[in-house]
């Protein structure tokens, strides 16, 4: 009786290896077949999983011209100050539509405060926001006050472009210039494809 | 010629045990993705209409601050149960292929009626009239881009149909090909076909096991963002829930196949041993 258990145990010892061949066997054949397309699916797929454990927030530090980390997306970062208008607003950064209803916007495309390149703001033409943007004038200060330094800008030019129009706004990395928009015509009712410029360039160095 | 044979006999398995990987994966696709009802549960499941309508609302204050406009104008423009009798329209488009109608009209009309309710004092110009039409096109547009997703639907278009038309012809013909299969086993050692059989059954349990492990090693499942939360939720239980099913079927498969490998050597054993004493008496 032992000695049957023995050889069935064997036996299905033995099958159990070859049906492990037989599944190396196919994974080999698929690994062939599919080659380098198993991996650019798998980075793919990856690329749609975002961690969601919480990100611990450092405060962002400028070194140089280089801001170390930056701040994350859609959270508040600095405040935007236009005395000639009245404008003392907080600045986030992002875009979306969520945060335009919260205050002004940074593009996530261009630079921020201090690195020396293009920086893009945006705003509603709301009254809480740039209602009064069209009392701007040329040699006028708006003021950025981050929580790494503080940076003045003076007004240079306003345009009124169309929202397609992108050479309006040239993200560059030679001169530290901000650029704030919002839409126009200011009183405007309905639907708007106009956007009104303010171009303005640093005027001094960061206080430390 | 023993060998000859024994290496026929393991090709044979080997296409036996793709066609058993053929039939459970179809079946489980079938029961999950391929699956309207099941869809449907999930997107209910995960109060995904609710979502969905949350996200319009959000979208639509975001034309606000720009238009001059009050927020009220939006007031009942819209409804949950609307948004999911159009998600349902659009589910069912995905997988049957059948046309469908975003209604536009009305909200259209209650938007046009809001606007110019809330402009009653003030005198509205020609060229402010044609603003605001622009402006609930513009309206419209994002209703119909936030319940459709068209971006991710286009790629869809038409492939579920298809797959679902086709699939039970399939597995028909998977199906009579693995008894075919098992007919050559059978002819080849019929003494242990069941071994033949479980032994497929192993393999194909086997590579289960081992692809779920490996896709839940390789892909954060849980962590997979499309669209927006309830979106991504909904996709990530599919997943789960096909890689699940998977697992059940593999270990269930493993278990099975053993204790029929057990089995059918123990009889073949005890058959040999009986021919021998009944060759010696």
């Amino acid at each position: 009786m032992h000695k049957k258990l023995s050889k069935v145990i064997k036996a299905t010892i033995i099958e159990i290896i070859v049906a492990f061949l037989l599944v190396v066997f196919s994974v080999i054949i698929i690994d062939v077949a599919l080659g380098q397309k198993k991996e650019i699916a798998v980075t793919l797929i990856n690329t749609m999983s975002l961690d969601k454990e919480e990100v611990i927030n450092q405060a962002p530090v400028l070194e140089g011209k280089v801001i170390k980390n930056y701040p994350e997306y859609g959270s508040k970062y600095a405040k935007i100050q236009i005395p000639k208008i009245g404008v003392n607003l907080d600045v986030y950064y992002g875009d979306t539509m969520e945060i335009l209803k919260k205050g002004v916007g940074h593009s996530s495309g261009s630079y921020f405060p201090g690195e020396g390149g293009s920086i893009v703001y945006m705003g509603h033409n709301s009254k809480k926001v740039f209602r009064r943007f069209g009392e701007i004038e040329k040699g006028d200060f708006i003021q950025i006050n981050t929580d790494y330094g503080e940076f003045k800008y003076q007004v240079y030019d306003m345009k009124i472009v169309n929202e397609m129009d992108l050479d309006a706004l040239p993200i560059q990395k030679e001169k530290e210039m901000l650029m704030v928009y919002t839409c126009y015509p200011f009183q405007n009712i309905g639907y708007t494809t106009q956007r009104y410029v303010v171009y303005a360039e640093r005027i001094e160095e960061e206080e430390e | 010629m023993k060998v000859f044979r024994k290496i026929v006999q393991v090709i044979f398995i080997w296409f036996l045990m793709i066609i058993i990987l053929f039939l459970i994966c179809s079946h489980i696709f079938s029961k999950t993705i391929l699956n309207q009802d099941y869809i449907l549960g999930q997107l209910e499941k995960e109060n995904y209409y609710n979502n969905v309508y949350h996200e319009i609302q959000s979208s639509f204050e975001g034309y606000i601050g720009p238009s001059g406009l009050d927020e009220s104008i939006f007031d009942g423009i819209v409804s949950e149960e609307q948004i999911k009798q159009d998600i349902i329209q659009i589910v069912n488009h995905i997988y049957t292929g059948e046309d469908y109608t975003i209604q536009t009209e009305e909200m259209r009309e209650k938007l046009n009626r809001n606007i110019y309710e809330s402009l009653l004092n003030y005198n509205v110009s020609e060229e402010e009239k044609v603003s605001i039409s622009h402006f609930e096109e513009e309206i419209i547009k994002e209703y119909q881009e936030q319940v459709t997703h068209s971006e991710y639907f286009e790629i869809l278009e038409g492939i579920f149909p298809k797959i679902i038309q086709k699939l039970p012809a399939l597995q028909l013909t998977f199906g009579l090909v693995g008894i075919i299969v098992i007919g050559i086993l059978f002819v080849i050692n019929k003494k242990m076909i069941l071994c033949s059989i479980s032994d497929s059954l192993l393999a194909s349990s086997l590579f289960l096991l081992f692809t779920k492990l490996w896709i839940s090693s390789e892909i954060e499942i849980a962590n997979i963002t499309i669209l927006n939360d309830a979106f991504s939720k909904i996709i990530s239980n599919v997943l789960k829930d096909i890689l699940d099913n998977w697992n059940i079927v593999a270990i269930v498969g493993i278990i099975i196949s053993i204790l029929c490998l057990i089995g059918s050597y123990f009889f073949f054993y005890r058959d040999k041993k009986q021919i021998k004493a009944t060759k010696n008496s």
